[in-house]
C-alpha cells in the first residue's frame, strides 16, 4: 500500500486551482495540508495499490488546476514487483534466455 | 514454480492485532508524508548563490523521518541527468523508502515520478542474478570464475579487436576501470559509451566554442533568469524538477518567460508564454535570425564582443571541421544577412513576427536569458553546428558569464557528464580532457598511469556506430576487426539506430562475441554470447557527474540479488586474470598488476580485490579509483576535491579549489571573474570580467560561428511524406529496461504509440488507439495510433517514443551523424503511414 507525500503547484486561474482543490477533498485517498504561499500545497495519497496510485498521480497531473506536481516522498515497503517485461523482438528465433531463467 | 514460500495463516486474534499494527504504522507514515511534503514545500528555489554554504551530512537534522528499523542514506538518482539527491530508506537489506533530500542544491527535498520509484527498480522479478554462457542448445549458468576466463580468452584471442561499449550510467570508477583496462592494458583505444549518442554533439559545440567542455552556467541561472527558453527541449516532463524551479518561482508571482521552441506541443509547451513551432532541422535559420535581428538592430553587444569573442566560420559548411577557419564580423554580419524574418518564416515555419520577438529579447541587456537543451539539438545531423549557433547567439548578444545569463545543454543519463565526458570514455578522448592523439596528453596518462612509454595507441578507436558496424561485419572483410565487444550499462540492440542495417547478417559472423553485463534481461542480452549479472544503483558504491558539474557520490546500501556483481570488480577481476595468465598489457611499467594502486589499503597492503570476497573489504575500491583520477582532474581546470569530501557532501560542482582553510570551494559560474578560480587577473590586479582561458585561439576569447541553414539529408517527399521523431515519455527512462520494471509506470504507458495530428489521422483514415504501419527506407513499425494525447505534433509530423523493446522505433530511423560530433539524427526521417489493421491496439 504506498503511501506518498506530494505537492501540488496551482495554476493561476483561481477558480480552476479552486475546484482542484475541492477535487482533493473530496477524494478520501487524499489528504489537503496546509497551504505554502498561494499556490502550493502538501498532499498525502494513500491507496491500496500501486496501479490505484499511479492513476491518481496522473489524475492529479491532468488536472487543468493542477500545474506541476512535486514528490517529496514514498514509502512503499508492501509494494510487489511487477511481472517482466514481454522481452524484445529482436533475434527472437536464437534466444533461449527464458529458458535459462 | 512459486518463488516464496507461503506463510503460515495467522489466527483471528493475530488478524486483529496485526491490522492494528498496520493501521498505527499506517497513520504514521502518512503523518510523515504530510510533514515531509510540507517541509519540502517551504523550501525556496530562489536566492541559492555561491555564498551559501556548502551543504554538509547532519546527523542532527532529524530528517528524513525516523521510521522503526529503517536506514537512511543518500544517493543521487539513478535516472536522468539532472542529479536529484534521493534519501534512501532501507530495511532488511531491502530498499522501502524514497524521500527527496532536503539538504540538497538540486532538487531540495523534491523529486519526480521517475524519482518517486527509483526504489523499486531494483525489484523486478526477472533480475539477472548467474553469468550466462550462450551454447548451442540455450543458455548455460555457469561460475563467475568460467566467466572471468571465457572473457580473458576472448582478449588473448585478439586484444586488438576487443572493445567496450558502456555509458552515461557507468559511475565515475566503473568508466575509469575500463579506460584504463581497454587504452592502458589492451593499447587499442576501443571504447565508446552510449553518451555518443545523447550528448556528443553538446560536447562538441563546447570544445568549438570554448576550447572545454560542459556548461559555464549552472542551475541556479534558473532561479535568476527573466527569460527562460526550450530549444527542442521537454523539461516538463523530461527534468521536471528543474521545471519545478521555474514553477515556483511563476507560483510566487515571478515574472518569468518561458519560450518554447520545438517541433511537437509537449506538457512545456501549456505552460509557454510563446510556442514556435519549427519544421526540423530548421533551428539552424531560427539562430541565424536571432544573430541577424541582433545586428541590423544594432543591439548585439558590441563591447562583450570586442573583448571576448572571435568569429570563426566552415571553409566548406559541407565539410564542416571542429575548429572552422577564422572569420571577422564584416565576414559575419554578411553571412546572416540573409536570414531576414521573413526568410527564416519561409525556412522555418515559424512566423516572423515570432523572430523579432527573439531578436528583441536577446537584445534587451537588463533582461537574463537562460537556453536549455537536450537531446533535440543533439540528436541532429548538424548538431554539433546548432549547438554553437545557440552558443554564439549567447555571446554575440551578451546573454553570458551572469547569474541567469547561460547557453546550458542539460544531459539525459546521470553521468553522462561524469563519465563519458569527465572520464573521457570516448574513442579519442582520455581522462581530464586528454586526446589519445596528442602525444604530450598520452605521455601524461602514462605517467600517471606508471605505463613504459609507447604502451599507449595514438590511433583513436571506433566511435559508437562504427564499432557497432565493425562487430557486424565480418572479420575478413574491411572494417570487421572488432569481434568482441562487453556491453555495460546500456541496451544497443535497443538504442542503435538503423538496426536491422546491424543485426540482421548472420553469415560469416560465428566468431563474433558479445559480452553483455546487465540487470534485466534485455533487447541487447537477446543477442548476447555471454551475459553478466551487475549490481546496480544502491547495491554498489558509485560517484555520478550531473549535468551543472556537479560530482557526487554515494555507498552501498543493500546487496545485489544472488551472484550479480559491480561492473567496476568485472572489469578488475578480467583484468588480474590475464595479468595472471601473463599479459603483458596488464602490467605497469615495473611488471606490477595495471590496478595495483587500487588494490591498497591504508597501510600500503595489497588486498585482492579482484576476488569478490575482499571488494567491499578493506579497500574502498571506489575512493582508490577517484583519488588516482582526480590527478587528471586538474589538467584542463576541472579539479575534483578528495573523495571524503563528497562523502560529506550533496554533491560539488567542479573546478572544486582547495581554500586557504583547508575548505574546498566549488564553482558555479566559469569563465566569469566573480566566481571561477581560475579566471586570470587584469592589469588591475583584479580578476577579469570574463576570461575564456581555454579558448582555441589562445586569447582568452570564444568564438561566434557563422553556419548556414543546409536542408537535412533526408526530408519527406511523395514516397515518404512524414517527418518521424522519436524521444522519450515522462513514466519511462530510456530504453525502459528499469522503468517497465515498475509496476505502476509500466502500467501508466505499458506499449510505445504513434502521435499523429488529426487532421493527418483523418486523412489517412485512423481513429484514435488504431494500428498504423510506418515505414521507412530503413525498416517498418506498427504501433497503435495516439491522437490528441499528451504530446502534439504538427501536421506533417509523427513522434513515437523509443523505450519500449517489444517495438523497435529504431528499425526504422535514419543513421546518418553529425559529421563531426558522429551522434546519429534520432529526430527526423522521412516515413509514410498507412492503417495496418482495422482492429484497435
Amino acid at each position: 500500500m504506498p503511501i506518498s507525500g506530494l505537492i501540488l503547484t496551482l495554476c493561476s486561474d483561481s477558480k480552476a486551482a479552486q475546484s482542484a482543490i475541492l477535487k482533493c477533498h473530496e477524494d478520501p485517498r487524499i489528504e489537503v495540508g496546509e497551504f505554502v504561499g498561494l499556490r502550493r500545497c502538501p498532499i498525502t495519497l494513500t491507496t491500496q495499490s500501486q496501479e490505484e496510485d499511479k492513476a491518481c498521480w496522473q489524475a492529479l497531473q491532468a488536472d487543468p488546476g493542477i500545474d506541476h506536481v512535486d514528490v517529496a516522498c514514498v514509502f512503499f515497503d508492501d509494494d510487489q514487483a511487477d511481472d517482466s517485461p514481454k522481452q524484445a523482438t529482436v533475434d527472437d528465433s536464437d534466444s533461449t534466455l527464458a529458458q535459462a531463467q | 514454480m512459486t518463488r516464496t514460500a507461503r506463510l503460515p495463516k495467522p489466527n483471528d486474534l493475530e488478524i486483529s492485532f496485526m491490522s492494528t499494527l498496520q493501521l498505527d504504522r499506517r497513520r504514521f507514515l502518512k503523518s510523515v508524508a504530510m510533514a515531509t511534503a510540507t517541509a519540502a514545500a517551504h523550501e525556496s528555489f530562489a536566492a541559492t548563490s555561491n555564498n551559501v554554504p556548502l551543504p554538509l551530512l547532519d546527523p542532527q537534522v532529524s530528517d528524513p523521518p525516523s521510521i522503526d528499523g529503517v536506514t537512511w542514506d543518500k544517493a543521487p538518482c539513478r535516472f536522468c541527468g539532472t542529479g536529484c539527491h534521493v534519501m534512501v530508506g532501507t530495511k532488511d537489506n531491502r530498499v522501502v523508502a524514497v524521500a527527496g533530500d532536503r539538504h540538497a542544491p538540486v532538487n531540495k527535498g523534491l523529486l519526480c515520478v521517475k524519482g518517486y520509484h527509483v526504489g523499486s527498480i531494483l525489484y523486478g522479478k526477472d533480475r539477472l542474478t548467474k553469468p550466462l554462457l550462450k551454447t548451442d542448445t540455450g543458455y548455460k549458468a555457469i561460475s563467475w570464475d568460467e566467466a572471468i576466463q571465457v572473457i580473458a580468452k576472448r582478449v588473448t584471442r585478439n586484444p586488438k579487436g576487443f572493445a567496450i561499449y558502456g555509458s552515461g550510467q557507468w559511475t565515475i570508477p566503473e568508466g575509469y576501470a575500463c579506460q584504463k583496462f581497454i587504452k592502458g592494458g589492451l593499447s587499442n583505444n576501443h571504447i565508446d559509451p552510449n553518451a555518443r549518442l545523447c550528448m556528443a554533439s553538446a560536447v562538441t559545440g563546447f570544445i568549438g566554442t570554448y576550447g572545454v567542455d560542459e556548461p559555464a552556467g549552472c542551475y541556479d541561472d534558473l532561479d535568476v533568469a527573466d527569460v527562460i527558453i526550450t530549444w527542442g527541449n521537454n523539461p516538463a516532463e523530461m527534468h521536471p524538477v528543474l521545471f519545478s524551479r521555474f514553477i515556483d518561482r511563476r507560483s510566487r508571482g515571478e515574472k518569468v518567460t518561458l519560450i518554447d521552441i520545438g517541433t511537437r506541443r509537449t506538457r512545456t509547451t501549456e505552460l509557454a508564454n510563446e510556442y514556435l513551432c519549427f519544421k526540423p532541422h530548421t533551428d539552424l535559420a531560427i539562430a541565424n535570425g536571432i544573430m541577424h535581428q541582433l545586428i541590423v538592430n544594432e543591439t548585439y553587444d558590441k563591447q562583450f564582443i570586442e573583448k571576448h569573442c572571435n568569429f570563426r566560420k566552415q571553409v566548406d559548411p559541407h565539410k564542416p571541421t571542429l575548429k572552422g577557419a577564422p572569420s571577422t564580423f564584416e565576414d559575419f554580419k554578411q553571412a546572416v544577412a540573409e536570414y531576414t524574418p521573413e526568410k527564416v518564416e519561409e525556412i522555418s515555419g515559424v512566423p516572423a513576427e515570432k523572430i523579432v520577438l527573439l531578436g528583441k529579447l536577446f537584445g534587451q541587456r537588463d533582461l537574463r536569458i537562460t537556453s536549455l537543451w537536450c537531446m533535440g539539438m543533439n540528436q541532429h545531423s548538424a548538431g554539433t553546428m546548432i549547438n554553437n549557433l545557440v552558443h554564439s547567439v549567447h555571446l554575440l548578444s551578451g546573454h553570458f558569464g551572469k547569474p541567469g545569463d547561460a547557453p546550458t545543454s542539460l544531459t539525459g543519463q546521470p553521468s553522462a557528464c561524469g563519465t563519458a565526458r569527465e572520464v573521457g570514455t570516448l574513442a579519442h578522448a582520455l581522462p581530464g580532457g586528454r586526446l589519445v592523439a596528442k602525444d604530450a596528453h598520452r605521455h601524461e596518462t602514462e605517467d600517471l598511469w606508471n605505463l613504459p612509454r609507447g604502451r599507449m595507441n595514438p590511433k583513436p578507436g571506433y566511435h559508437t556506430v562504427k564499432m557497432w558496424e565493425s562487430i557486424c561485419t565480418p572479420t575478413h572483410e574491411p572494417g570487421g576487426e572488432v569481434d568482441t565487444i562487453w556491453v555495460q550499462v546500456t541496451n544497443p540492440g535497443q538504442t542503435l539506430p538503423n538496426l536491422h542495417k546491424l543485426f540482421d547478417r548472420k553469415d560469416d559472423l560465428k566468431d563474433k562475441f558479445l559480452i553483455v553485463s546487465d540487470v534485466y534481461p534485455t533487447a541487447t542480452t537477446q543477442l548476447a554470447d555471454l551475459i553478466l549479472p551487475s549490481a546496480m544503483w544502491v547495491e554498489k558504491n558509485g560517484i555520478f557527474g550531473n549535468s551543472e558539474r556537479r560530482t557526487q557520490q554515494w555507498f552501498r546500501q543493500v546487496t545485489p540479488p544472488g551472484d550479480a556483481r559491480d561492473d567496476c570488480w568485472q572489469v578488475i577481476a578480467v583484468a588480474r586474470a590475464l595479468f595472471d595468465m601473463g599479459f603483458e598489457g596488464m602490467k605497469d611499467k615495473d611488471g606490477k598488476f595495471l590496478f595495483h594502486p587500487q588494490s591498497l589499503d591504508e597501510n600500503g597492503n595489497e588486498i585482492p580485490i579482484w576476488q569478490w570476497e575482499h571488494y567491499y573489504g578493506k579497500v574502498n575500491v571506489d575512493k582508490t579509483i577517484f583519488e588516482e583520477y582526480r590527478q587528471f582532474s586538474r589538467l584542463k581546470h576541472k579539479d575534483l576535491a578528495p573523495y571524503d569530501e563528497y562523502v560529506k557532501a550533496r554533491g560539488l560542482r567542479w573546478p572544486v579549489v582547495e581554500q586557504p582553510d583547508g575548505t574546498w570551494r566549488e564553482t558555479g559560474f566559469r569563465f566569469s571573474g566573480f566566481d571561477d578560480p581560475y579566471v586570470r587577473k587584469g592589469p588591475d590586479g583584479k580578476p577579469m570580467d570574463i576570461d575564456f582561458y581555454h579558448s582555441t585561439t589562445s586569447d582568452g576569447r570564444a568564438q561566434v560561428w557563422h553556419y548556414p541553414y543546409i536542408d537535412p539529408p533526408e526530408m519527406p517527399d511523395d514516397q515518404y511524406p512524414f517527418w518521424l521523431c522519436t524521444g522519450r515519455v515522462l513514466e519511462h527512462w530510456h530504453s525502459g529496461t528499469m522503468t517497465r520494471r515498475v509496476p505502476q509506470l509500466a502500467r501508466a504507458v505499458p506499449r510505445s504509440y504513434v502521435e499523429i495530428h488529426p487532421d493527418d489521422a483523418r486523412a489517412a483514415n485512423i481513429g484514435n488507439g488504431r494500428l498504423v504501419k510506418i515505414e521507412s527506407r530503413r525498416g517498418s513499425i506498427v504501433l497503435p495510433a495516439r491522437i490528441n494525447g499528451r504530446g502534439q505534433p504538427p501536421r506533417g509530423s509523427i513522434f513515437v517514443p523509443f523505450f519500449d523493446e517489444t517495438k523497435l522505433i529504431n528499425n526504422v530511423t535514419l543513421d546518418v551523424t553529425c559529421p563531426i560530433s558522429k551522434e546519429p539524427d534520432y529526430k527526423k526521417c522521412a516515413v509514410r503511414i498507412s492503417v495496418a489493421s482495422s482492429s484497435r491496439g
